[in-house]
């Protein structure tokens, strides 16, 4: 018996398609449009507002930054006070993103992969850092663990430090960068939907195996993409450590607070040094994140269903 | 005979997964959340309110909502002119502008803090010429108005851009063909189209704009009652172990702010119902 | 291996998936659970499977509780309606899996593995695409791959979820055909689930009839056909006339004139007479129970297929005549039903 045989072809959704582009030039009696100069106005508006506020804002950095010249620079950087706070932003970071890939990860599964009530509140709770100010985030774990916070006298009798100390930093960082992970990957896994862990299931896999042979690559993207993000907040987070650092130079300064100090003591070269590495991280964190998006589309576009 | 029928799943693990993630989320969230609440009912509601209305604070909440407002209101007008610009037009650089939308989202918040201050003072590059014009930009509220500013542009972009590129274009070309002229299709519409949208990304870049912390304090100027901004108030309270009037604050502002976006939700919603999406 | 299912209940919430379903599947049979959607066609067989679990009966294979083991345990074999490849796997990798999963102790080695894997795809007649990905495949392809993949384990029973059912007409047609031929070559008990009475009739040894969460009846594709055991089934198998009559005093009433029909025990009061559009005895006026004046006339090959408006009550019916005698828009006719059933009005 013969078949048929067609081969599908794969789209992919190219992102820079846009709905009813139109150059600037183009023609002015067109019904899809407006007139030609109105059209230039509003362009030269937005980029104007865009340079203004954002793209000089990135310059100022780095012209600073250099503004005494490349050994200048690098001795900023290479300043022992310099460098143990970048050794501390990786450290936290590093526990922040570990720890909060591992709750993404349970957290995405049993809410895109199982049906239960509350789900609703469940993932309103899991945003809750998202929607609250980095101060008050501080703020909670001061009324916790503070001098006159809920278990500090009891910390204190034991000679535990977790305010300003390494704990609290973690902490803090943690609690705001709780949700990245779990929203890139809820959706997502969610899109998905159950029925090729089904079919692994029915083919005699066990849970683990199905998580790691079956959902692990399917959701590898958004994996890197919730990653990313997680770890771009860890590193460049302010407010909720500024509150529970204690600002102790050498030991309980991240990078951005080193940046904070050495700004308010005029220092502006390495204060801007420093604000340059955390700029690039910003700015390499936006290319990966075009690109994994972009991924991520084609994976919604080729189900291989 | 099978006792075990009824509630079984399919897929293995929600027991481990979900006894794991609440666990996660009541260390993290739940337990200080609790400790929040808890210090928020140690108060009196007399003691809250004299601290809620003390001089002070009430300027610290004026500054630090009336600008959020206003940054709000300024990133609405600017962010749909944007958002037209970059899904309707093309010119070059388009993709390279469309790109860095998002760095006020991903830039650190004090690193967008000592820039804009740098940029804005008596001798930076902007502040010097407004400086010549009589406008002080650095270390008044002009200046929290600005970094406000900064920080909400990706909301309503983003929140708008969907929206935009999936709108219908002959829902435009069957206004045209009923004798709208431009001006009318745009502002009777496909704006009228875009309110829900709109209205989300205000709400997102005002509740952040409130919150915000570093991108503000280096370019305010921190003077009390004058250009001091609420979270800032917060930290200084509790530097100086005043824990009830931090707490106070804090729950006023989150009070405040849900209530901002409940109210633009409830818009929103109304809007949706007489403006069916699309 | 056979298969008893016993007094399956299923609710959600307050809507009754299953309402007490009883079946018995023999050794190496296939048969056909139809029903239009909502019958709970689906929720039985992934209840059979091991992906849905009842609220309460049983289900035994060959005698023991299949209950009391997950879906992976069960030694069965299940084809998803769209067909749940693992899209990042190549076709090759797909059919191994279930191999590669077991555990160590029983798990074959490479070799085996990759010689029963090339045995499956000429099975299915497509090893050639071995190194493709899903996306690159056809449906007709993938469903195919699908059966392989669910074959490769060697299970006890194959169970197929609506397997054409994201087709187009002409390869289901065709898929139908090798499904039928495949299950003669290997000949192992399977169940499949489908909507399309035509494919159920076609390829199945036995039919199982579901509406609303119960069993209509259960036969062979003739049976279930020629003999309806109720309204429903007469009404969703096969094109049917249905009248509304009264069944009084003996006698059968359609519009308030009596009918030449037997009663054939039919129950009194308000019913429904079923006749299948082609066992409709056309003749003179007079000639039959029936009559009707002819609206309009459609051919269809050996057939015709007339639009007649019935005398007793005006109502239009449909009926498949032989093309001997030609029939034309205003003829008067008389209609004698060759074979019927009459049902109470409730069913």
């Amino acid at each position: 018996m013969t078949f048929e045989m067609t081969l599908q072809r794969v789209r992919t959704a190219d992102p820079d398609e846009v709905a009813n582009p139109l150059p600037f030039y183009a023609a002015r009696d067109d019904v899809r449009t407006e007139p030609g100069p109105i059209r230039f106005v509003v362009i030269a508006i937005a980029v104007v507002f865009l340079t203004v506020f954002v793209v000089l804002p990135l310059v100022v950095v780095f012209a600073q930054a250099f503004s005494k010249g490349i050994g200048a620079y690098f001795s900023a950087l290479s300043d022992p006070e310099a460098l143990s706070a970048i050794r501390l932003t990786l450290w936290v970071a590093a526990i922040s993103v570990g720890l909060n890939l591992v709750f993404g990860l349970t957290a995405a599964w049993a809410i895109a992969k199982f049906d239960f009530r509350g789900k609703t509140l469940l993932i309103s709770l899991i945003d809750l850092p998202f929607s609250v100010s980095p101060v008050i985030a501080g703020l909670v774990f001061v009324l916790l663990f503070g001098a006159q916070g809920y278990w500090g006298p009891w910390l204190q009798s034991h000679n535990l430090h977790v305010l300003f100390a390494v704990p609290g930093i973690t902490l803090a960082t943690v609690f705001v960068t709780f949700p990245f992970v779990a929203r890139a990957l809820i959706p997502l896994m969610q899109e998905q939907g159950t029925q090729e862990e089904e079919a692994a299931i029915s083919l005699g896999a066990s849970g683990l195996q199905t998580f790691f042979r079956v959902t692990l690559p399917n959701i590898k993207w958004g994996v890197l993409y919730g990653v990313l993000l997680c770890n771009a907040r860890a590193m460049g987070e302010f407010g909720a450590v500024s509150v529970v650092s204690g600002h102790i130079r050498g030991e309980t300064n991240t990078m951005p607070l080193q940046v904070e100090i050495l700004y308010n003591e005029y220092q502006f070269v390495a204060a801007f040094a420093i604000a340059s590495l955390l700029a690039m991280l910003a700015l390499i964190t936006l290319v990966a994140k075009t690109i994994l998006e972009r991924h991520l589309d084609e994976g919604q576009h080729s189900r291989g269903n | 005979m099978s006792e075990s029928a009824g509630r079984r799943s399919t897929l293995p693990g929600f027991g481990l997964t979900m006894g794991l993630t609440l666990t996660w989320l009541s260390i993290i969230i739940l337990l200080p959340l609790a400790g929040l609440f808890l210090k928020t009912f140690e108060l009196s509601f007399d003691q809250l309110w004299a601290i809620v209305t003390s001089r002070r604070t009430l300027h610290a909440l004026k500054v630090s909502f009336g600008l959020a407002f206003a940054a709000a209101s300024v990133n609405l007008v600017m962010g749909t002119v944007i958002v037209w610009a970059l899904v309707r037009y093309r010119f070059p650089g388009r993709r390279l502008f469309d790109a860095i939308v998002d760095v006020p989202f991903a830039l650190p918040t004090a690193v967008a803090g000592v820039a804009l201050t740098s940029l804005f003072a008596q001798n930076g590059w902007l502040g010097a010429p407004l400086a010549e014009l009589g406008i002080k930009v650095a270390f008044t509220p002009v200046g929290i108005f600005v970094a406000m500013i900064f920080i909400g542009i990706p909301f309503v972009v983003r929140t708008v851009q969907p929206v935009l590129i999936d709108l219908d274009v002959e829902i435009e070309e069957a206004a045209a063909s009923l004798g709208a002229n431009r001006w009318h299709t745009v502002f009777r519409v496909i704006l009228p189209s875009l309110i829900p949208a709109l209205l989300t990304g205000f709400a997102l870049a005002f509740a952040r704009a409130v919150g915000e912390y570093g991108s503000v304090i280096f370019i305010a100027g921190n003077l009390p009652n004058v250009s001091e901004i609420a979270p800032l108030l917060i930290v200084i309270r509790l530097s100086e172990f005043r824990y009830a009037d931090a707490t106070a604050i804090a729950v006023v502002m989150l009070v405040a702010s849900f209530l901002v976006i409940f109210a633009v939700n409830r818009l929103q919603r109304f809007a949706q119902t007489r403006i069916p999406a699309h | 291996m056979a298969i008893e299912v016993s007094n399956i209940v299923k609710r959600f919430g307050a809507f009754a998936a299953l309402d007490g379903v009883d079946l018995k599947v023999a050794n190496g049979e296939l048969l056909a659970l139809l029903g239009p959607s909502g019958s709970g066609k689906t929720t039985l067989l992934r209840i059979i499977a091991g992906l849905d679990w009842p609220d309460s009966g049983e289900v035994t294979f060959d005698g023991e509780d299949a209950l009391a083991r997950g879906a992976g345990e069960r030694g069965v074999g299940f084809v998803f309606q769209h067909y749940a490849l693992f899209r990042h796997m190549t076709v090759f990798e797909n059919v191994a899996f279930g191999l590669r999963v077991q555990p160590r102790a029983v798990r074959k080695n490479e070799a085996s593995i990759r010689a029963r894997v090339k045995e499956l795809l000429d099975l299915v007649q497509l090893d050639w695409l071995s190194d493709r990905y899903p996306s690159q495949l056809s449906g007709g392809q993938r469903q195919r791959i699908a059966l392989a993949r669910a074959l490769a384990i060697e299970p006890r029973i194959l169970l197929l979820d609506e397997p054409f059912g994201a087709l187009d007409a002409k390869v289901r047609k065709e898929l139908r055909q090798w499904l039928r031929s495949l299950h003669s070559e290997i000949n192992m008990t399977s169940i499949f689930v489908t909507h399309d009475q035509e494919e159920a009739l076609e390829v199945a040894n036995r039919v199982v009839v579901m509406d609303k969460g119960r069993i209509e009846q259960i036969g062979t594709p003739g049976e279930v056909y020629d003999h309806p055991a109720t309204a429903f089934v007469h009404g969703f198998i096969g094109e049917s006339i249905v009248l509304p009559v009264d069944v009084r005093d003996g006698g059968v009433r359609l519009g308030g004139k009596a009918l030449d029909i037997a009663v054939n025990g039919a129950a009194a009061g308000a019913s429904k007479l079923f006749v299948r559009r082609h066992d409709m005895q056309v003749g003179p006026p007079g000639s039959g129970a029936l009559e009707g004046a002819v609206q309009r006339v459609r051919t269809f090959g050996p057939i015709q297929r007339a639009e007649v408006a019935l005398s007793a009550d005006k109502t239009v019916i449909e009926i498949d005549a032989p093309r001997d005698r030609e029939l034309r828009a205003g003829d008067l006719v008389g209609l004698q039903p060759r074979r019927y059933r009459i049902f109470a009005a409730q069913e």
